[in-house]
């Protein structure tokens, strides 16, 4: 080292990379590298799309260049307004995933996740190896399929009182009762009606459940939606995503079939084969 | 089984958003606000859902672009159990 600093410029640098004008890693998922069916149909989906892949070890991530301003707090809260924009960026990147999908095991992205550098998802595979690895090889050949259950609502009263003796009984009772005890009876009744109604959700959603679960490698529970989209009167009473294998899919199908047809006052909604959304998340740390 | 009182391609738009939206890979060092923010996002999207118009003329604007394939992979997912 000499007394003149060699390279001066380089104590301004560090511009580029956080900085608002550079450019970010969209991220649509992490794949298998070995698990490529064909390479050229592969490349072609990368080209049409300019996509990126990032490679460590086995893992690749498929990544494309974005402007970062485009996904600054401001720019997003903005996009938000636009319902047009975001329906076609959403399916812009649920497309994406799906043609990869097809080509190779892929954990996909969140919806919207860019990273500031193509460097720092490379550090991230690094970082995540092991877990992300794990959960590729447990997702390898399945796909994903969407549940719902929903109940019939007409009926649903009358035929949980047929097979409930108690329930027949006090409705027997509140008939022929005087006025103010049939008031108290018919609060009884209907307390013990809608707690009848839903232990016999609960159990019809165990069943038929129950009944897939062989075919499957994991069923992800979720949470019902209450009210909200539908228009339908149909109560949703369980949901839930499976994870299954390629060649399972019939037999599932079929078995859901089956389970709806021997329960009667339930609709039985499938959709799919998915990419693997709800399989794709592992607890994945910082480098550090 | 009853009939279905909404149409399969809401159900299936439905069913896209929550999947991409909430679900899916997250890495460290994730710069953006989805994660953080994810319910504004949720929240924008489930507005587009009130408008299914909007859905339409999206890809019938741009016939050429991705959005025509996108929008078809959506009508070729729906009730693939009906195929068989």
């Amino acid at each position: 080292m000499g007394m003149i600093d060699p390279e001066p410029a380089a104590t301004q640098e560090p511009v580029a990379e956080s900085d608002q004008d550079g450019e970010g890693a969209y991220l649509y998922g992490i794949g298998l590298a070995s698990s490529v069916a064909e390479q050229e149909r592969l490349d072609a989906i990368l080209d049409e799309n300019e996509i990126r892949t990032v490679r460590h070890g086995d893992l690749v991530a498929f990544v494309r260049s974005v402007p970062l301003a485009e996904f600054s707090e401001q720019s997003i809260q903005e996009r938000l307004q636009d319902q047009e924009w975001l329906m076609h960026a959403v399916q812009h990147h649920h497309q994406v995933i799906a043609d990869l999908s097809a080509q190779l095991t892929l954990l996909p992205s969140t919806f919207g996740a860019v990273y500031e550098s193509e460097d720092a998802v490379s550090d991230s595979l690094e970082a995540n190896q092991g877990p992300l690895t794990d959960r590729l090889r447990e997702v390898s050949g399945c796909d994903e399929w969407a549940l719902h259950l929903f109940r019939d609502e007409a009926g649903v009263r009358e035929r949980v009182l047929e097979a409930d003796p108690e329930l027949q009984r006090m409705s027997r009772e509140l008939e022929s009762a005087p006025t103010g005890r049939a008031y108290l009876l018919r609060q009884q009744l209907e307390k013990r009606l809608s707690q009848a109604i839903e232990e016999q959700q609960l159990a019809v959603a165990d069943a038929v459940l129950e009944q897939v679960e062989q075919y499957t490698r994991g069923i992800q529970v979720e949470e019902p939606r209450t009210g909200g989209d539908s228009e339908s009167d149909d109560v949703e009473i369980a949901r839930a995503s499976l994870l299954v294998p390629g060649e399972q899919s019939e037999s599932m199908l079929d078995a859901l079939d089956a389970a709806a047809e021997s329960t009667p006052g339930i609709r039985v909604e499938v959709s799919g084969p998915w990419p693997v959304y709800s399989f794709a998340n592992t607890e994945t740390e910082d480098r550090e | 089984m009853t009939g279905r009182a909404t149409s399969d391609r809401d159900i299936t738009v439905v069913e896209l958003l929550d999947r991409v939206v909430d679900n899916g890979v997250v890495l460290a060092g994730d710069i953006t606000i989805s994660v953080a923010d994810v319910d504004l996002i949720h929240l924008g999207l489930r507005l587009v859902l009130r408008s299914p118009v909007l859905f339409e003329t999206a890809s019938e604007r741009q016939p050429e672009s991705d959005t025509e394939d996108a929008h078809d992979f959506i009508l070729r997912l729906r009730d693939p159990a009906r195929e068989h």
